[in-house]
């Protein structure tokens, strides 16, 4: 696809509602009743199983106690919410997870983006395999048994530590996983290493569909790796890049849960504690269902007002969206 | 394509031939329950077991368990919500909930009629589970029976290590203070130990078994393990005291602070995870530290079985000022128990099952075993195990699949350090002296001779009697739960955290900051209204007056 | 072509780089594999790295010693395929249709497709509804809830859009119905990027058990390999945490002569688990992984 295209297909976008008005809806349905047939059942099928149990969302007005049904609760209004805004530890929690998911997704993105790349440059074709099936591995791997490598690998007798002190680099091992100011880091760097090889797939995937006439057209232009990279295998994954990359902003309340969980401590706890684990501790685990599904409407609120705004900022300068 | 389009037929058919296999059951002539466990069990063939098939006979009864494997709150609280029922159902500590959402039918009745062992177990123990609105819902799991008890472990307390303890020559210092210094002088005698730099102290403080450290004021005040509260008898009643900011708090870290200036308190520990925690205590450098038995038991038992110096003795020592009463007393586990549903389709039949499990000869079956076969007995009526039985039931292996009594013993159980009705022999094997004796190594045994003792346990009793069977009638306050969705158990999350962030930079103080940190500590502790933490420590001392009074008042 | 002094810069920082990522992904499996190989008592101690200390199997006996292993592979297998085929099929569908620019519902679906994404009733209220849908005990809770989902739909037809009109258009002119076009044009020149979601929906299919846990875990005949060995990991978690411990009788069971411990049947799990992938993965990524000479499909 080529920027004009796509520039094209926003404006198109931009029409199609003014325009729907003035069809003739038997016209619509004889031309597109298959793609109906092909699409509304699904539609259904989504509605039911997946906007089916928001009915659940009325808990968060009330306070809810197991075995009850949903309307014999006691009904408290905004409480729940009020009592979400009024929380001190609340907006420390939306920091670290803010910070954590926005550290997570630019550098996951980019090293799925450059491993990708670097495997797609590479004609050895065993090799490429094998890297390519290697770096997907630690996807299999549990965080329970990941955060413990991570935590023995940065540990005071770790590989992290005998390499710099061996090196003369510190004179002294380093408490690592007790930095307060290096914790966010950790899960940005862990989650690289954990996800980048399965990230790299989907773009692997959309670099197939790019025409290699125009690889060979640049190597008869004399383009270099760098230029080729940049010109033709960059702009070929950008639709894709751009639609995860929407859905990833619309992702930036889910921090994870596990990983923090797994590799915080409390030498680190105010940097560490995201949403997730705030709504277990003071929600769920003390019993507070009310105040767990207000959490959560507050977190699928904020979703929806970042996907709306990234997409907007999309279509503005003309990229694929999400419509 | 068109392979596709028959893959996905075939696929269409395949579906509903997996869908329809539900619900099929061999007849067995036997009658049949399904348990809801709320404990996580190893898979075992229920049919073939020892003590399954002698039970099967004996009731003719078979049980279809499930068992819980994820999150059991949101399990438990599905099935309550949910009204779909097995005829039975342990919930372990969210029995509240499912009592609130009228899953539990009242037992009373059942009990009169088809429970006359029942009765007698639990005797006037009864009214101690009994609720509220006068009926009984649920049978814990264990509890205890008579007034006697008798263990060989104390289970808890500082636990240093028998290198420490030859070197000084078996002594057993008043203070905790004195013991430090002790571990002080041997860390700088002995600066390494198998090339690792040797800590005097360490404690787990991760994840939710943070509590070597986190409730070390407590118990090292010299108290049984209660966790939320430190519970005095003063003036006649069992007090409920918080500790979290309170001179024990600040004397016990201070200690640790100290060792730590020495460049002896493992501050590594801080960032330590579980498996990181054995792997330490393995490399045998670790001096001492306080923790319950079952966290490090793996590492004590292979540290045992390389016939070392490097393993540890529990040892009664409490900060200077206080009385070392750390043993925990036998816990009647009031809160939580086996209930029959509503939906149960036999209840009568279930409770002459229950009923079975509460009769003498079941209760030894299930944890003796056979006569002649896996025990004996002697001329005096005292059971015993020869060197072979004692081997065979450490088989882990052999108990859970060959014998096969593990599905049966969460609930209806006796206390193993109770006596059985003879009044001489321990309800458990494992707590029977001559049992303990036969399974002692010559290095526990050199232990045990150099304190001139018979048991781990009497080392404590001989400094304070112990443990306090009165602490049994409230016995243990962790195990209250606080009111679902209320102020009080979110104040005690909220003071908890604050604990966890201090703790750490209170043991690492620079020298000459412990002070200042400790001000900061109390203070941030003070922007919680006093209000709200009293509150939180009333309700524990209601629940505690609740639950003595359900035992016969004071 | 002819090697510039850029090209060889960048071959070089590019192997450098990619060793160094086998390197770093590559160990932690190899440390599960030896922890799981090696003797779980001794594992205890620590310090296992690339080879284990002590050989022994034990781990893998016993993590795979449960009763229901047949039925739960069995069943992992059946929906890792069903839901594989069946997921991936709809979701193509749905997508080609939100493909089309002239389709006068692809906006509102578009739409309601992605606040699904950022939505959750929670558990009890899912539960009611799949049980009045009779999904409760039942093998269809496996793949029917997720049929269609926004992110795979999001990225197959952000996929098709990039496939020139030209094809379509040409089979509009003979007649062809959308359908047609679908399963004979689209479907073929989408395999790279269905490979992809398949190969996505296989992993969490095989490796999802909590579904079993919610909605399926009082029915033997039900049960997943993943499930299976959660329960015996649950149960070897149990016998560490005191949970199962009340007094002194359980204390002293649970402690003496352990075979296992979590770590070590956790490592045997990951490798339990992730074999049948990786195993079956080189088929898949063969569609994915291409030679830089292998065509496009743009004309």
């Amino acid at each position: 696809m080529n920027p004009t295209e796509s520039t094209f297909s926003a404006q198109h976008d931009a029409l199609a509602p003014a325009t729907l008005g003035r069809r003739n809806w038997s016209t619509i349905f004889r031309n597109q009743g298959v793609l109906m047939l092909m699409s509304i059942p699904f539609l259904v099928h989504l509605l039911v199983f997946r906007y089916g149990p928001i009915f659940g969302w009325v808990m968060a007005f009330q306070r809810y106690r197991p075995g009850r049904g949903f309307m014999d609760q006691e009904w408290v209004g905004l409480l729940q919410f009020q009592t979400l805004f009024a929380d001190a530890t609340f907006y420390r929690v939306l920091r670290n997870t803010l910070a954590m998911a926005s550290i997570k997704l630019v550098m996951g993105t980019f090293f799925a983006i450059l491993v990708a790349i670097l495997i797609n440059e590479t004609r050895n074709r065993p090799f490429k395999r094998t890297v390519q099936t290697i770096s997907y591995l630690p996807h299999f791997i549990s965080w329970v048994v990941a955060a413990n490598l991570v935590l023995e690998v940065l540990g005071p007798r770790g590989v992290v530590n005998d390499m710099l002190v061996g090196l003369g680099l510190m004179q002294e091992r380093v408490l690592w996983m007790g930095r307060p100011d290096l914790f966010w880091w950790i899960i940005g760097w862990s989650h690289v290493w954990k996800t980048a090889g399965f990230g790299a797939i989907i773009y692997l995937a959309a670099m197939t569909s790019i025409d290699p006439q125009l690889y060979e057209a640049a190597d008869i232009d004399g383009a270099g790796r760098l230029q080729r990279i940049w010109h033709i295998t960059l702009p070929g994954i950008k639709p894709v890049f751009v639609i995860l990359l929407i859905l990833n902003i619309g992702q930036l309340m889910e921090a994870g849960f596990e990983q923090q969980y797994l590799l915080q401590n409390s030498l680190v706890m105010d940097y560490s504690e995201v949403f997730t684990i705030y709504v277990l501790r003071y929600g769920l685990q003390l019993q507070r269902y009310s105040f767990a599904a207000a959490a959560g409407i507050f977190r699928s609120v904020v979703s929806i007002v970042l996907i709306i705004g990234a997409n907007t900022v999309a279509k503005r300068l003309g990229q694929e969206t999400l419509m | 394509m068109k392979k596709l389009f028959v893959l996905i037929f075939i696929v269409a058919l395949v579906v509903p031939a997996f869908a329809g296999g539900a619900g099929q059951r061999a007849t067995t002539g036997l009658r049949e329950y399904d348990i809801f466990l709320g404990y996580e069990k190893a898979d075992y063939p229920t049919g073939g077991t020892i003590f399954g098939d002698w039970l099967e006979e004996q009731t003719g009864v078979r049980i279809n368990w499930e068992f819980n494997v994820g999150d059991l709150q949101q399990k438990v609280g599905l099935i309550a919500a949910s009204g779909d029922y097995p005829d039975a159902i342990h919930p372990r500590n969210y029995t509240q909930i499912l009592l609130a959402a009228g899953a539990a039918i009242p037992l009373n009745n059942l009990i009169e009629s088809h429970g006359p062992n029942l009765k007698e177990i639990y005797g006037d123990r009864m009214e101690m589970f009994r609720q509220p609105d006068g009926n009984i819902y649920w049978f814990p799991q264990v509890m205890p029976y008579g007034d006697e008890y008798r263990t060989p472990n104390p289970g808890h307390g500082v636990w240093v290590q028998k290198a420490v303890l030859d070197y000084f020559d078996y002594p057993l210092p008043n203070t905790l203070e004195e013991m430090v210094d002790m571990l002080i002088e041997y860390a700088k005698a002995h600066p390494t130990i198998d090339g690792n730099k040797t800590y005097a102290w360490t404690g787990l403080f991760w994840t939710w078994r943070e509590f070597p450290v986190f409730n070390a004021p407590t118990i090292l005040s010299g108290h049984p393990n209660d966790a939320a509260v430190s519970v005095d008898w003063v003036d006649g009643r069992w007090k409920a005291r918080a500790f979290y900011d309170q001179e024990e708090s600040y004397r016990i870290y201070k200690l640790y602070n100290k060792m730590h200036l020495e460049g002896l308190y493992d501050t590594e520990s801080f960032v330590m995870d579980y498996d990181q925690y054995l792997a330490k205590l393995s490399g045998g450098n670790i001096l001492a530290f306080y923790d319950q038995d079952w966290q490090f038991g793996t590492v004590q038992n292979l540290l045992l079985d390389q016939n070392q110096d490097r393993w540890w003795v529990a040892l009664p020592l409490a900060m200077e000022g206080y009385d070392p009463e750390i043993m925990n007393p036998p816990q009647p586990q009031v809160s939580e128990g086996i209930t029959i549903s509503t939906q149960a389709r036999d209840p009568e039949g279930l409770m002459e099952y229950f009923n079975f499990l509460a009769k003498w000869d079941t209760l030894k079956m299930r944890s003796w075993g056979r006569e002649g076969i896996d025990y004996m007995v002697d001329a005096n009526g005292l059971f015993y195990r020869t060197p072979e039985q004692v081997a065979q039931w450490r088989d882990q292996d052999w108990v859970r699949t060959t014998y096969g009594a593990d599905y049966w013993v969460n609930f209806i159980r006796l206390d193993g350090g109770s006596l059985f009705p003879d009044g001489i022999n321990n309800i458990e094997p494992a707590t029977q002296p001559s049992v303990f004796q036969a399974a002692l190594r010559p290095q526990q045994i050199e232990v045990l001779e150099g304190y001139g003792v018979d048991t781990f346990a009497q080392i404590f009793q001989d400094r304070h009697p112990q443990p306090d069977m009165r602490r049994s009638t409230y016995f243990p306050a962790w195990t209250i739960t606080m009111p679902p969705d209320s102020p009080e158990s979110i104040t005690g999350t909220r003071i908890g955290d604050i604990r966890r962030r201090y703790i750490p930079q209170l043991i690492m103080a620079p020298r000459g900051q412990y002070d200042r940190i400790w001000n900061e500590f109390v203070a941030e502790i003070n922007q919680i209204p006093q209000r709200d933490r009293d509150a939180h420590t009333a309700f524990l001392q209601r629940e505690i007056d609740r639950r003595v009074e359900a035992a016969g008042g004071y | 072509m002819k090697a510039t002094r850029e090209d060889v810069v960048f071959d070089a920082l590019k192997v450098l780089f990619l060793i160094g990522l086998v390197v770093v992904t590559l160990y932690p499996f190899i440390n599960v594999l030896a922890v799981s190989l090696n003797e779980p008592m001794d594992t205890i101690r620590g310090g296992i790295t690339v080879w284990p200390r002590q050989f022994s199997i034990v781990s893998y006996q016993d993590a795979l010693s449960g009763q229901n292993m047949v039925v739960a592979a069995r069943n992992s297998v059946a929906r890792t395929v069903v839901s594989a085929i069946l997921q991936t099929f709809a979701t193509a569908m749905v997508a080609y249709t939100l493909s089309r620019r002239e389709y006068v519902f692809r906006i509102p679906i578009a739409i309601i497709y992605v606040i699904t994404m950022y939505i959750d009733g929670g558990l009890i209220p899912t539960y009611f509804l799949y049980r009045s849908l009779g999904m409760v005990n039942s093998f269809h809770v496996y793949w029917l809830p997720g049929l269609t989902t926004a992110f795979n739909m999001l990225i197959i037809r952000t996929y098709i859009r990039g496939i020139s009109d030209s094809f379509i258009e040409s089979a509009k002119i003979e007649g062809a119905n959308d359908f047609w076009i679908f399963i004979r044009i689209i479907l073929p020149l989408c395999v790279p990027v269905l490979a992809t979601i398949v190969l996505f929906t296989s992993v969490w299919q095989w490796n999802y058990w909590w579904d079993t846990f919610i909605y399926n875990s009082s029915r033997v005949n039900l049960t997943t390999l993943q499930y299976e060995l959660m329960k015996r990991l649950a149960s070897a978690n149990a016998a560490m945490s005191g949970t199962s411990m009340a007094d002194a009788f359980t204390r002293a069971l649970d402690q003496a002569g352990s075979q296992v411990t979590p770590k070590s049947i956790r490592a045997a799990m990951t490798i339990i688990v992730s074999l049948p992938i990786i195993m079956v993965y080189p088929f898949l990524q063969r569609y994915f992984v291409h030679g830089l000479t292998i065509g496009g499909v743009k004309g």
